[in-house]
């Protein structure tokens, strides 16, 4: 359903991403990996269009979306959890998912019963400014407001980074049940290795911003890891 | 004295009411697609002549409020499509090219209509005055004017605050790359934001036409002001428009009282200048965060 074609990504003059490839089938779920500074955010930024690439293409089912703007893209299905949550601070949680719902051109700002039931704890503190709740929460407000966006792809970074086990490990079970449940692939940079064994089909591994291991999850052995991923 | 005093801080209410007028449609351009329009005064300025050809016409103010609304959030609509759209990330560029469109307008003007002065009056019902304290009259004008700012804010408010345009808005004023991925179209919010601020301007020129004479310089007056005004009261909160607006018009109005209008005048920009070094952005400003 995605397809990236050898893509040239840079920010202002110095060359991040080289010929970077990737394919990801319907319903997958797909880890990106890397080291620090490898490239992986600016892969996600490549195919929201944050930081479109200068060469190379980007195919969402055969829809070439390489040089869309970031919103037409966001209209084709891909949905975005970005590094740093990003939610807006001084919107209400739920204003902050109504913004996903207008975005997406729904006419009523009616928020899907689905979104509650990934996330229970945000509908009591609906009312609250996002700005002011806990890390959890706000990570939780992110997937959910990209779940609201109903996406075909969701695009995950770190969704977990620098959450408590507790909520790390809600968090990770939602993951798991996105793509049979919300029809969806998944792209997923993350760090713990355990749960991308555990959930992912496929994996990319890069390092300074190319691609330098890819393939079925089963590949992914202590040598591979050992030799790309250990500092 | 108290009836004096109580006088003077009403005639402020009355020039605050002005200036957050003419602050409102900068304040919202400002505040939501970050462009410092410096052709904001020249809109104010053809809004102004907009009223004054509808007086022409036989109109009053009543009529020349949405046809000034219309006509400066056209010209809002061309200059941000042919111009800003394309330097909206070079602010100093957007001052410089904003600038040179004003100096554009007024020559234009100058061709159209002339070097002459044009007067407009104020529509028949507005004509008169009441004494509201002691003997001094206060114009229905005045009142008008107040009137008219108290609308102008509610409207804001109720576009930013209420609707699902402005949701997108207050998205986009905060994150511009994630509101794109969520899907909305940042550039046409843009957009939309630069022609609602023209158009308060042109609304701004209709209704101050009757309080001075229109000429193609008129603008600059009322951009100095407008200036000032979001400055110290900061572009991040709308709030910013009216508290900057009264701390001026009173400030203004009573030092005038004390002593006399120079030194009023020169007490405020101190003042000012003394506010913007403890809040540097503004009283209502907020801390931008990446």
């Amino acid at each position: 359903m995605l397809k990236i074609t050898g893509i040239d990504t840079y920010y202002g003059t110095s060359h991040i991403l080289h010929g970077v490839s990737l394919e990801i089938g319907e319903g997958e779920l797909v880890a990106v990996l890397g080291r620090n500074g490898a490239g992986k955010t600016t892969l996600l930024r490549s195919i929201t269009g944050v930081n479109p690439p200068r060469n190379g293409a980007i195919h969402l089912d055969g829809i070439e979306i390489t040089r869309l703007k970031s919103h037409e893209r966001a209209h084709l299905g891909i949905g975005y959890v970005p590094q740093g949550r990003q939610i807006i601070p001084d919107l209400t949680v739920e204003a902050n998912i109504q913004v996903a719902l207008l975005g997406r051109g729904r006419k009523s700002r009616a928020i899907p019963p689905y979104v509650y039931e990934y996330f229970p704890a945000l509908k009591p503190i609906g009312g609250r400014k996002a700005g002011v709740l806990s890390g959890g929460q706000q990570q939780q407000l992110a997937i959910a407001r990209a779940l609201a966006q109903e996406p075909k792809l969701l695009l995950l970074d770190e969704p977990t980074e620098g959450l408590q086990p507790s909520v790390v490990e809600e968090i990770d079970d939602i993951i798991k049940r996105i793509p049979g449940e919300r029809d969806c692939s998944v792209l997923l940079v993350e760090q713990n290795l355990d749960f991308v064994r555990d959930v992912t089909q496929k994996f990319t591994i890069l390092d300074t911003g190319r691609i330098v291991a890819q393939g079925e999850i089963g590949e992914l052995t202590d040598e591979v890891v050992k030799h790309h991923l250990q500092v | 004295m108290t009836q004096a005093l109580i006088s003077q801080i009403l005639i402020g209410v009355s020039v605050t009411a002005i200036l957050v007028i003419s602050a409102i449609g900068l304040a919202v351009i400002f505040g939501v697609a970050g462009v410092i329009n410096m052709a904001h005064g020249q809109f104010i300025m053809v809004g102004a002549y907009t009223a004054a050809v509808i007086g022409k016409m036989g109109g009053n103010t009543f009529v020349a409020i949405p046809v000034s609304f219309v006509v400066v959030a056209l010209l809002g609509l061309a200059v941000e499509r042919g111009v800003i759209r394309w330097i909206y990330d070079r602010p100093l560029e957007t001052l410089l090219a904003t600038w040179g469109v004003g100096i554009i307008l007024e020559v234009v003007m100058k061709l159209i209509f002339g070097p002459e002065l044009y007067y407009v009056g104020a529509p028949k019902v507005l004509a008169g005055s009441v004494h509201l304290v002691g003997r001094l009259p206060y114009p229905y004008y005045r009142l008008f004017l107040i009137v008219v700012a108290i609308l102008m804010v509610a409207a804001t408010f109720y576009l930013i605050f209420r609707t699902d345009f402005g949701l997108k808005v207050r998205a986009v004023r905060r994150n511009r790359a994630m509101s794109g991925c969520l899907g909305i179209d940042t550039a046409k919010i843009d957009m939309m934001i630069f022609m609602f601020g023209s158009g308060l301007a042109g609304i701004a020129g209709a209704v101050l036409a009757p309080i001075k004479s229109v000429s193609t310089t008129m603008g600059f007056r009322y951009a100095v002001d407008s200036y000032m005004t979001i400055v110290l009261g900061g572009v991040g909160n709308l709030w910013g428009v009216p508290t900057g607006g009264g701390l001026i018009g009173e400030g203004e109005t009573l030092l005038a009282y004390k002593f006399n209008s120079v030194i009023g005048e020169l007490l405020v920009f101190i003042f000012i200048v003394i506010a913007i070094r403890v809040f540097p952005r503004g009283i209502f400003g907020y801390q931008e965060r990446r």
